[in-house]
This record gives structure tokens, sequence and C-alpha cells, in this order.
């Protein structure tokens, strides 16, 4: 058996456990049917947006909206439901007797747990918006980009938090609640770190925000939600500040998830 | 064998599910959410975007489009006449005749407007002649732009063009839509059915 077999085997096992038959395709569903019933074209034109750059975020924007929230609920399920309850049951360790290191047990249940789903979602995501728009997905392709790396950068990070809060209590249900309440949290956060940042003026608070959710300040350079909270002076975000709190907030959610391998890898017990 | 069998089926069953929701999306019926329907007198070699209000008041009628904002327009007119639709706003062509010319007011004289299109023929979106038969167009766009429907009378006779003009809106490009969906299900279908046979068979089996 050649040294990259068990991991596939690990891998295909776990893609037929995470999609098992309809899931994959309701999802695929309903990232069909919200991509395209949430864009927005209307909105940068009603807010008079200017640059055919933040057009191109605006719309982007948009397309994410509503198909954000199921891809976050199918990684929530694959990671605390399916990781969660295969830690609980001790069917992770039947994987255990095959010829494969920890890690690469965790990077298969990963790959096929968050992976997959955000192969799904960004095929779809990126095919639906070329079909609507196909000048915007040629001339502003890097925006497009930064403006996924964004937004899928707070719920990898939930993610992350949800695979060790799992991994720690062996069971999924309360890593799932903690994500749902986290991820909803941002919002109302959000709200509050816009208002102490006006009233304290200082940008302190959203300068934090922005690099657990990098999407604030990419919203803040583009002139969206949250810029009329914060007069110009007080923080006017430049391209190369954007581009350093998207890698700042993936250097977070790198560090959680090798936290996560070595938990996995040294500290947990089966 | 089997596993590609899996994998082929169950991304056929995949490429079902997205043909069906495009197959909705392409359904769901479009919304008027703007227009301008009226009748557009003009005298010989004269032109005029289309109005809001009737003349003098200047309200030109401008729509901006978007994948997702389409243009239905109808026209018929007396006699003879041309219809334009720029992609730009009507305050952008009539702004350029009036700093060409170096007037203050504005100039609706054809050569003015034909001086216009030969400096900008990027602009012109869609062009036709129209007559007493009643013509139809609809005009999509696949990014975010500006559009005005300029009448021209070339003749040496007045002319009066009716004209209907409806901005619709909808989910995404009906036609294109549905086209992708009628193409992915029968694939889809052909990379399902074994899968789905033996998963039948299989049922069977433990039954």
């Amino acid at each position: 058996m050649g040294k990259g077999k068990p991991f596939l085997e690990v891998l295909a096992s776990s893609v037929h456990e995470d999609f098992r038959f309809p899931f994959l395709e309701i999802f695929a569903f309903l990232y069909t049917l919200g991509t395209f019933a949430l864009a927005n074209f209307g909105a940068s034109i009603s807010t008079g947006i200017a640059t055919s750059e933040a057009v191109a975020y605006s719309v982007t924007n948009s397309l994410i909206g509503g198909s954000l929230i199921i891809f976050i609920i199918l990684v929530f399920k694959n990671v605390a439901y399916g990781l969660g309850s295969e830690l609980e049951k001790g069917i992770i360790q039947t994987y255990f007797s095959y010829p494969i290191k920890r890690w690469a047990l965790l990077t298969a249940k990963l790959l096929s747990g968050i992976g997959f789903s955000m192969l799904l979602f960004l095929g779809i995501q990126i095919s639906a918006f070329y079909i609507l728009a196909p000048d915007i997905v040629v001339s502003h392709f890097g925006t497009i980009v930064m403006t996924y790396a964004a937004s899928l950068s707070y719920p990898l990070l939930i993610t992350a938090i949800i695979l060790l809060v799992s991994m720690k209590l062996r069971r999924g249900g309360i890593g799932l609640v903690l994500g749902i309440i986290m991820y909803f949290g941002i919002t109302i956060g959000s709200l509050i770190a816009f208002l102490i940042a006006a009233a304290t003026e200082s940008a302190l608070v959203v300068k934090i925000l922005s690099l657990l959710s990098p999407s604030y300040i990419l919203q803040l350079y583009y002139g969206g939600i949250g810029a009329p909270y914060l007069s110009s002076t007080l923080w006017n975000p430049t391209l190369s500040e954007v581009s350093l709190y998207i890698v700042g907030s993936y250097a977070i959610v790198v560090a959680l998830f090798v936290l996560g391998y070595v938990y996995f890898s040294r500290r947990l017990n089966l | 064998m089997k596993r590609l069998m899996n994998i082929l089926g169950r991304g056929g069953t995949t490429l079902i599910a997205i043909s069906i929701a495009l197959l909705l999306v392409s359904l769901l019926p479009t919304a008027r959410i703007g227009g301008a329907d009226n009748p557009t007198r003009l005298t010989p070699d004269t032109f005029s975007p289309i109005r809001n209000i009737p003349w003098p008041i200047e309200s030109f009628y401008d729509a901006q489009l978007t994948p997702q904002r389409e243009l239905e327009m109808e026209f018929s007119a007396t006699s003879s006449a041309k219809v334009y639709l720029l992609t730009v706003e009507a305050r952008t062509v009539m702004d350029w005749i009036s700093e060409q010319k170096q007037i203050d007011g504005r100039d609706y004289n054809l050569t003015s407007l034909d001086d216009f299109l030969e400096a900008h023929p990027d602009l012109i979106g869609w062009e036709s002649e129209v007559d007493k038969e009643e013509i139809q167009h609809t005009y999509s766009v696949e990014r975010i732009t500006n559009a005005t429907i300029i009448l021209a009378n070339p003749t040496a006779e007045n002319v009066t063009v009716m004209s209907e003009i409806r901005l619709m809106n909808s989910l995404a490009p009906s036609e294109k839509v549905r086209t992708i969906s009628y193409f992915a299900a029968p694939i889809g279908i052909v990379m399902a059915i074994p899968w789905l046979l033996d998963t039948w068979k299989q049922r069977k089996k433990k039954i």
C-alpha cells in the first residue's frame, strides 16, 4: 500500500460521511439559489458608488451575503457534528487502524469538512458571478479574491475554535452552539465597536475587530457600512493596510488550526 | 470502478440540483421597476432624448442597467425615424454638444447628434429605424452602465414617435441561465443513472 493510499481512503470515507446523499445536493441547490436570489447589483447604484473597483466589491459582497450562512452551516455541521460526534462516539479510533499519522488523519477530516465545502461554495459563487457579470469578474478579479478572502476569514476562525472546543470536550453540540453565537455576536460586536470608536475618537477597537474579521476594514476602505461612524481622519485605511489585516487575520486562523493539530497529535488521549 | 461510479453519480446528482435551482431562478418573473411612455414630437432634422416630462422641462429618461436590469422597448412612429440607445446619461450627450457648439442652451439639431455619435461610436448600444410598424427590442448588459434613448428625425416632415420603455428587474439573465440549466440537467442525469440504479439494487437486496 503506497503512502498516499491510506490518506485517500480516510479522505474518501470522510467525504462519504460528511456529504451523505442528499446533503451535497441540497447545499449545492441552496448555494445556487442563494447566490442568484441575493445578488444585488442595484446596491452599488443606490449608494452612489463611483469607482468600478468599489462596484466589484459591492456586488461581490451582495453575492457572498446570503450563501455565506449556508456555507457556515455546512462547515459547522461537518466539524462539530462530523468530527465532534466521531470523537464522542469513539469512531475516530477506527481510523487509527490505518497506517496513517494523526496529523494526516486530521488533515483528511478537515479537507473533507472544510475544503470540499469551500470548493463547492467558491465554485458555484464564481460561476454564478461569471454568468451575471463576466466583465466585472475579468477586470476586477483581484478585488473579488480579496473580498472573498476577507469574508471567509472570520468563519474559518470560528471553525478553528469549534474544532478546538470539540476536541477538548469531545462532543460537537457545545462547539456548534458556541460557533453560532460567535458568528451572530460579531454583528452586534461590530456595532458596539464602531460606536465606541466614534465616542472615544480612537479606532483601536475597530482595528482589533478588523483583525478578527477583515471584512470590516474592507468595508471601511470602500466606504461601506461602518464608514459613517468613523470620520475619515480617524481611520482611513489604505489598500496595503487592508492586505496586512487580511494576512494578519489568516495568521490567527492558521495559528489556531496549528494548535488544533498539536492537540490532536500529542495531547488528545483516545 | 465502484468508487468512480460513486463520484460520477454524486457529481451528476449535484449537477441536477444546480440545474433545478437555475431553472427556478430563470422561471421567476421579471418585475417592472421603472420606465417611460410619452409620445415624442420631432420637427425635421432634430433629435430628442426620451423625456419623463414633456418639453420644455429638461427631464430626460435615464436608466441604470445591470446584469439584473434590462430595458424592454417598443416603438412606432407616424413616419420614418431613428432610435439610438446610448450607454451614457442624456445629460452627457447634451452637455458635450453644448460644449462643442459653445452655446448656453440646448441644441437639438440632428447634425450635432451625428457629431456626437461620430466622436463616440462605442457608446451606441443599439440603433434601429422606426416606422409605422411597431418594433420591439430588449437590451441587456453584462456590466453596470447608464442608458438613454434618443429619437431622431432625419426626414423633412414632422414625426411623432410613440415609445414604451420598461425597466425590468430579474434575478439573472433568464435565457442564459435556462440554457445552462438545459445543458447541465441531461449531463447530470447521464452521470447519475448508473449510481442511482446501483443504489436502488442494493436497497432491494437489503429488503
